[in-house]
């Protein structure tokens, strides 16, 4: 009776180590983010001109995600040409695999055009977003193999003033609000 | 427990964990989603989320009419032909001169962004990620409301046809939301569902959508009760032939300087 007792505990006690260790192992895979870049007060500096001449407004409004928006206006008639990329910071510098940004609830209006870049350069890439269509939501932008660091600023992901071919080009205003990355390289959950 | 015991055990947990995460059965605890009953309206928007594997070839021309706050309206067409996977030619044509307008081309290996005007091109890889539709929901059920996820072409083609074309962003609306099948329709000899989207922003659209392909084929969107947008497909033929030809760029352009 005792044997029977002393491997009923065994194998009890194995299962449960069995599943603790199962737990550590999915959840450590998973704390791959996400990370977030937001566009947090009057004075963020994670926004930086690398083009252009207009200067991005700041917006106070419970639409956007922390409380705060950058905006620019679209040219009315004609391409714009002032663009703002997303200075990432230090943390998380190296692997990065899913990109999302989020689009301010009830204001937007225009079409937009987010632009992304690759480790190697090969790769730069235009997602267009109309932003009217998807207000209050986290947009997929699509996935890369970089986090660039402050020094790499030629990697930053970024957000212009442009009109796009084919929409209304009458001076609206694009939104910068939070963007998001995963460092996993399966999953693509933003918020 | 010997320590062969803990190191089974442990092993084990790490296989556990691993299979979980392989076989996404660890999303359903994490992730935990509704299943409603099927109702009309959802047969609708299940058909639109998986509009992409519902045609091969797609052409036709589509007329866009976007309103101003001062009562103005900006006219386009679209001119559109699709070989599916990746085989694009959009030419996008101004009617009232005010904004921009252009072709773009993708020829399965590399996109080509032409400007009208001075007849020059960009040319840009067509990325192997953009031919992956594997994240996009294949169900209702696996839609995350605060996460929309486009078609990986749709994101690049640069003319707002494509939104109409790869429409698996219309069902992944708010929480909050709500989507309406209205009636029944035939539009440009085609059955149509007509499915109004109403926003908890007050934004509505309401869409015409080909109840063989899940392509919405007209769409009227107005926020706040005001005009914003009518889309019409003044022509649309699935699964025709399409010249090949036309995918490449025309001879008459050069590539710009950068």
């Amino acid at each position: 009776m005792n044997i029977i007792m002393r491997k009923t505990q065994k194998a009890i006690l194995s299962l449960l180590v069995a599943i603790l260790v199962a737990s550590i192992v999915t959840i450590t895979a998973l704390a791959t983010g996400p990370y977030l870049r937001a566009e947090g007060t009057t004075t963020s500096q994670n926004l930086v001109k690398v083009g252009g001449t207009q200067n991005k407004q700041t917006l106070s409004s419970a639409s956007c995600a922390g409380g705060y928006c950058g905006t620019l206006t679209q040219p009315t008639g004609g391409a714009g040409n002032t663009i703002y990329e997303w200075n990432m910071g230090t943390s998380n510098v190296g692997n990065i695999y899913h990109w999302c940004a989020y689009i301010p609830a009830t204001i937007p209006t225009a079409a937009s055009r987010y632009t992304i870049t690759e480790l190697n350069h090969t790769y730069l890439w235009q997602v267009l977003v109309n932003q009217s269509t998807h207000k209050g939501q986290y947009v997929y932008l699509g996935f890369s193999d970089y986090m660039p660091s402050p020094a790499d600023t030629s990697k930053r992901p970024s957000l212009d003033n442009a009109c796009l071919s084919g929409y209304a080009c009458d001076g609206r205003k694009v939104y910068f609000d939070t963007i998001k990355y995963t460092t996993g390289s399966t999953a693509i959950t933003c918020p | 427990m010997k320590k062969i015991d803990w190191i089974v055990s442990a092993f084990a947990g790490i296989i556990l964990g691993v299979l979980g995460l392989v076989t996404g059965v660890t999303n359903n605890f994490l992730h935990p989603y509704s299943v409603s009953a099927e109702r009309p309206v959802d047969v609708a928007l299940s058909t639109i989320l998986t509009s992409h594997a519902r045609w091969h070839n797609v052409q036709g021309e589509a007329e866009f009419v976007w309103y101003s706050d001062d009562g103005s309206t900006q006219v386009y067409t679209n001119k559109f032909f699709l070989s599916q996977p990746d085989n694009v030619y959009v030419e996008v044509t101004d009617q009232t001169g005010l904004g921009v307008e252009g072709i773009w081309i993708s020829d399965g290996e590399n996109i080509y962004d032409l400007n009208k005007q001075n007849k020059t091109y960009i040319q840009t890889v067509l990325r192997d990620s953009l031919k992956d539709t594997s994240y996009l929901p294949s169900k209702l059920s696996d839609v995350d409301s605060s996460t929309v996820k486009f078609h990986p072409l749709a994101t690049v083609i640069n003319a707002p046809v494509r939104e109409y074309l790869f429409p698996s962003w219309f069902p992944q609306g708010r929480v909050g939301d709500t989507y309406t099948l209205d009636k029944d329709e035939t539009f440009l000899s085609r059955k149509v569902w007509v499915i109004s989207w109403n926003t908890i922003d007050n934004d509505e659209i309401i869409a015409w959508v080909d109840k063989s392909t899940g392509i919405i084929i007209k769409a009227s969107q107005s926020m706040n009760g005001k005009p914003f947008l009518d889309m019409t497909f003044t022509s649309f033929d699935v699964n025709g032939k399409i010249d090949p030809s036309i995918f490449t760029v025309p001879q008459n352009y050069s590539p710009a300087s950068r």
